[in-house]
C-alpha cells in the first residue's frame, strides 16, 4: 500500500513540475493582409472550412480549448502548430511564391481528398472540423482554379 | 486460303494498330529531356512510375504518367521535386543504404533542381 502512495505521488509530483514549462502559444493576430482568405479571395463558405478545420495548426492564431495549457497536452499540441505551420501558414500567404502557393493549392486537396488532413486526433476532439466529401470536393474545385489563375497571373 | 486470310484478319490489324500506336509514341519524344531522364531513371524511377511496388510513392508521382498531368501538377511536383532533392529527403536514406549506386551526386541533384526551375519558369509564362 505504501508503494501505491509512493508511485501516486511521484506521478503528482512530476505532473505540477512539467506544468512550469510552457510553450509560447500561438496567438498572433487573425487578421493580416497576407491571409490566405484575403489575398485569395476565398469564397464564404470556403474560408469557414478552413478556418474552421484547418486555422488552428496552419496560421498564426489557434483557438485553444481549456486542457491546452496543462502539460503535457500543451507540448502536444504545440508540436502540431510547430509542425503545421512549416508546412503551410495560411497567415504569410501572400508572401509565399508562386510556384509554392500552386503546389500548396494542389496538396491541400491532396491531403483532405487522402483523409491525412485534418489529422485524425485533432477530429478526436474537434468533431465539427471534419470535412464531408462535398466540402473536400468544392475544396479540390476551389482549389484548382485558383492554382490555374495563379499561373497565369503575372 | 480465302477463309485462313479472313481468320488472319484481326491479328493483322492488331499488329498494325500496336504498331501505329507505339510509333505516334516514338514520334511525340520524351518530355523528359535526355541526361535528366538518365538521372532520374538510375535514382527515382524505380520506385516513381507505374508498377513500382511502392504504391504511395507512384500515386505521389509517377513519371510514367508525366504527360498525362495537368499544368498545375506538373507546378506541384517540379516544387516538391526541388524541395525533397534540397533537404535530401530524397531518395530516402534507406533506399540509398541498399542500393549506394542509386544515390545521385552533387552534380546530378543541381542539373535536377535547375530542370525543375528551368521548367516551372516555362509553365508559368
Amino acid at each position: 500500500m505504501r508503494k501505491v502512495y509512493a508511485i501516486l505521488g511521484f506521478t503528482l509530483l512530476v505532473l505540477i513540475l512539467i506544468q512550469f514549462f510552457r510553450p509560447e502559444k500561438n496567438l498572433g493576430d487573425i487578421d493580416t493582409h497576407d491571409d490566405f482568405i484575403q489575398v485569395s479571395q476565398v469564397p464564404d463558405t470556403l474560408a469557414r472550412i478552413f478556418l474552421n478545420s484547418c486555422y488552428d495548426c496552419h496560421s498564426n492564431y489557434t483557438k485553444y480549448p481549456w486542457y491546452a495549457s496543462i502539460a503535457p497536452v500543451s507540448w502536444y499540441l504545440n508540436k502540431h502548430i510547430v509542425e503545421g505551420k512549416a508546412h503551410l501558414n495560411f497567415s504569410s500567404w501572400g508572401i509565399i511564391d508562386k510556384a509554392k502557393k500552386i503546389s500548396l493549392l494542389d496538396n491541400i486537396c491532396e491531403e483532405c481528398s487522402d483523409g491525412v488532413m485534418p489529422l485524425k486526433s485533432y477530429l478526436l476532439i474537434h468533431h465539427h472540423a471534419a470535412l464531408s466529401p462535398q466540402e473536400i470536393a468544392a475544396i479540390c474545385e476551389w482549389a484548382e482554379k485558383e492554382a490555374m489563375e495563379i499561373m497565369k497571373s503575372e | 486460303m480465302k477463309t485462313r486470310f479472313w481468320i488472319l484478319l484481326p491479328g493483322i490489324m492488331l499488329v498494325l494498330a500496336v504498331t501505329l500506336l507505339s510509333w505516334k509514341d516514338i514520334q511525340k519524344g520524351p518530355s523528359i529531356p535526355e541526361d535528366v531522364n538518365t538521372i532520374l531513371s538510375n535514382s527515382c524511377y524505380g520506385c516513381h512510375s507505374t508498377g513500382a511496388r511502392a504504391e504511395d510513392a507512384v500515386k505521389a508521382l509517377d513519371f510514367k504518367k508525366w504527360d498525362e498531368y495537368k499544368a498545375t501538377k506538373k507546378v506541384s511536383l517540379f516544387n516538391e521535386i526541388h524541395e525533397v532533392l534540397e533537404e535530401g529527403k530524397m531518395p530516402p536514406e534507406k533506399f540509398l543504404n541498399k542500393n549506394p549506386d542509386k544515390a545521385p551526386s552533387a552534380e546530378d541533384k543541381e542539373k535536377i533542381m535547375k530542370w525543375t526551375k528551368e521548367e516551372t519558369a516555362k509553365l508559368m509564362e
